[in-house]
């Protein structure tokens, strides 16, 4: 027995419908935890080298980390990993809900699915009861309507994850969705469940988890309950969730408008925190355990259809809204539901409409490409472009390949304005006068993605904790002009971001409480002694967390023909393009500086020139690779 | 008037970063009312950091607002979104 853990690695081979169990090594969970660190460690060690991301050879990993599932703030994260079709390199997704939690209590720790099923199938599990069924009734439907389904037919019990026509059709930036609302998104995760022809997983637990010392953990839960309600950030947090953040984005010109050729727009309390309370939220939806709910369910009304929806949260609200040049709330959170239902990553599906719609405005796609003329600001050409998308039709086909491949594919100098960082798409933050921002995308393993790294208010701060904000603000809050931001010192920032970001998904549970909210990190010391018995300092977990960053980086180098510095750069807009207007107008990071900050980044990380980590640094981190 | 400040993690932790350390707490005290943004001043925190304000328990809409009575001024930094 393991405290804290269920013990148990479920093997399905969806070929050979082989189910194999098999216990969970104390080895890996000294070494790794759980959570982001087994899907790091089991992909570099068991997934064949260059598999392709659709091949039934590469394996599709879930797990969870030793809070998962206890009674303490948000313990409810769900980790999955896998060879990202984005990128084609190493890539994760973390959710939230309480799929994860459900299968810890049927006695699974880690899930590792490969082969691929004859037919359109589902994975069902009841504790100890591990099957492959039938899911024909189910293919071809949408997300939350199939988890409804299964939800009547298999009771409401079961957690469920299901992928919709574009994990079926191998979009590139497919997700998964669960508990209607909640995605595991980015890297084209739902497209390799869809490779394999699997539309859901349904799990239902009843067993306990092993505790070290049930006693302390009720004390140290409790407390972390009453404390965080007690922080300053509790009360702010909660009405707008992360909508609430747009209003500033567009006054310190992060706002991304228009495929990122501008930084903020003239509509944005039309699509702020405010704008999502009074337009279209219904009721706060929280994930397992969680006190602070971040996600807004709400009623959508637009010319086309009403939808309900979760969301939109703030990546989607940029991406599809300003990005898109999109200023109705309802039509961006329905085509939210629209991404939900088909089972696309909102972020990735805002960046690849808007460089669509740029493609179009600039000649270099026509009606006869697309099939109807299409813009920015239009509301029912995002709506079609999603559908094409997910069907793979026409342009969608095109399209379905993210940014980088439409840009391949399309040419006639498409790829200045693709804006991804290794195949993965930009997420929310316009970063051309944020250098450490900049610099988190640039870097970060699985692609373009501020999961890893979110510096932007440190970055914002060089403005205006060093300046005089007086000669910044007039008015509101809108800075007038924003200087332009030093790129020298950013790297000791991001690398402690891109440390303490990634180790909650280590952990299982929620970063929220700590990064935005300001639990200390001596409760979840506390707890993590009394959920396991052992004594694991914040230390170690961000050392581990780094460790990490070495470990994917190889994944990468192994993965990826010529993997190295050149996979770092940012978009080509973002190093040659001035912004045009706004607080930021005429700021951009010159190539000079780019190469300045990766090479200091990876004198940081103890990788060499090209942004391989040397051997010294493998050895250090106790590597034999 | 006393006026109560709070900082969330998301600000004091940039403000750490830069060199200035602020307690998560703290009192002003003043004669007369004072808009939030003269308040932001006096403390020496930016307007441009504080993207959410919270005067008691109720968001703020505007750095103009006057306050006139002992108030509790939550000023939460900024924060990724999801």
């Amino acid at each position: 027995m393991i405290y804290g853990y269920a013990g148990t690695i479920l093997r399905i081979n969806l070929s050979t419908n082989k189910i194999v169990k098999t216990p969970l090594k104390k080895e890996l969970v000294e070494e790794y935890v759980g959570g982001r660190g087994f899907t790091a460690k089991i992909l570099y060690d068991e997934n064949p080298p260059n598999v392709h991301p659709f091949s039934p050879e590469n394996i599709f990993i879930v797990a969870m980390g030793p809070l998962s599932g206890h009674m303490l703030p948000s313990s409810g994260k769900t980790h999955f990993a896998t060879k990202s079709p984005a990128t084609g390199g190493y890539g994760d997704s973390n959710m939230g809900g309480h799929f994860g939690v459900t299968m810890k209590y049927a006695g699974y720790d880690v899930m590792i699915i490969d082969g691929k099923a004859e037919k359109h199938s589902y994975i069902l599990i009841n504790d100890d009861d591990v099957k492959i069924v039938d899911a024909e009734k189910y293919w071809g439907r949408g997300s939350a309507e199939v988890e409804e389904a299964m939800k009547k037919d298999l009771g409401e019990d079961y957690q469920i994850l299901t992928i919709g026509p574009a994990g079926e059709n191998l979009v590139n930036f497919a997700c998964i969705s669960h508990d209607f609302g909640r995605q595991a998104g980015r890297i084209g995760i739902g497209a390799v469940l869809g490779s394999k022809n699997i539309k859901a997983i349904a799990v239902k637990g009843t067993k306990g988890i092993p505790v070290f010392d049930p006693e302390l953990l009720l004390e140290k839960g409790k407390k972390m309950y009453g404390d965080l309600r007690k922080k300053p950030g509790f009360t702010g947090w909660t009405p707008q969730g992360t909508a609430g953040i747009t209003d500033w984005c567009n006054n310190v010109g992060a706002l991304p408008t228009r495929n990122f050729q501008k930084s903020n727009c003239d509509y944005a309390e039309k699509i702020n925190g405010e704008a999502v309370l009074k337009e279209l939220k219904i009721t706060d939806k929280g994930c397992f355990s969680c006190p602070t709910p971040c996600g807004k369910y709400g009623h959508a009304k637009t010319k086309i259809g009403d939808a309900y929806v979760e969301g939109p949260e703030y990546e989607t609200l940029s991406l599809l809204g300003s990005n898109c040049d999109i200023s109705n709330i309802h039509d961006i959170a329905y085509l939210n539901y629209i991404c939900d239902e088909l089972g696309l990553d909102t972020c990735s599906a805002g960046v690849v409409l808007s460089f669509a719609f740029e493609c179009f405005e600039k000649g270099l796609l026509t009606k006869e490409d697309v099939g109807m003329e299409v813009s920015f600001g239009d509301f029912e050409s995002a709506v079609y472009l999603l559908r094409q998308i997910a069907e793979r039709k026409g342009i969608g086909n095109v399209l379905a390949e993210g940014v980088r491949g439409a840009a391949a594919t399309i040419g006639k100098g498409s790829d200045q304005f693709a804006i991804h960082v290794k195949g993965l798409e930009w997420t929310g933050y316009e970063s051309r006068n944020a250098p450490g921002m900049m610099l988190g995308y640039m870097t970060a393993d699985i692609g373009a993605h501020h999961g890893r790294c979110w510096v932007l208010g440190n970055d914002v701060a060089g403005s205006a904790v060093v300046g005089n904000v007086n000669d910044l603000i007039s008015g509101e809050q809108n800075a007038n002009f924003l200087p332009k931001a030093k790129h020298e010192n950013v790297v000791p920032i991001v690398l402690k971001s891109q440390h303490i970001r990634p180790a909650f998904d280590i952990i299982g549970t929620c970063r929220l409480q700590f990064m935005e909210i300001g639990l200390e990190t001596s409760y979840y010391e506390e707890v993590f002694y009394a959920i396991t018995g052992r004594k694991f300092s914040w230390v170690e977990l961000e050392r581990l967390s780094e460790k990490l960053w070495h470990l994917n980086r190889m994944y990468n180098v192994r993965e990826i023909e010529g993997f190295g510095r050149k996979f770092d750069y940012p978009p080509k807009r973002f190093y040659t393009e001035p912004i045009p207007d706004g607080p930021n107008k005429g700021h951009f990071i010159e190539l000079e500086a780019i190469e300045e900050m990766l090479d200091h980044y990876y004198d940081g990380r103890g990788w060499d020139c090209n942004g391989i980590p040397t051997s010294d640094t493998l050895v250090k981190f106790g590597l034999n690779l | 008037m006393q006026i109560t400040i709070k900082l969330s993690e998301s600000l004091l932790s940039i403000y750490k970063t830069a060199g200035i350390d602020f307690k998560e707490t703290f009192n002003i005290m003043s004669d007369t009312p004072m808009t939030i943004r003269d308040i932001l001043m006096n403390a020496e925190i930016s307007p441009m950091l504080t993207p959410m304000i919270i005067v008691n328990n109720k968001s703020c809409s505007s750095i103009n607002e006057v306050i006139v009575e002992d108030s509790t001024i939550t000023l939460i930094g900024p924060l990724a979104g999801g």
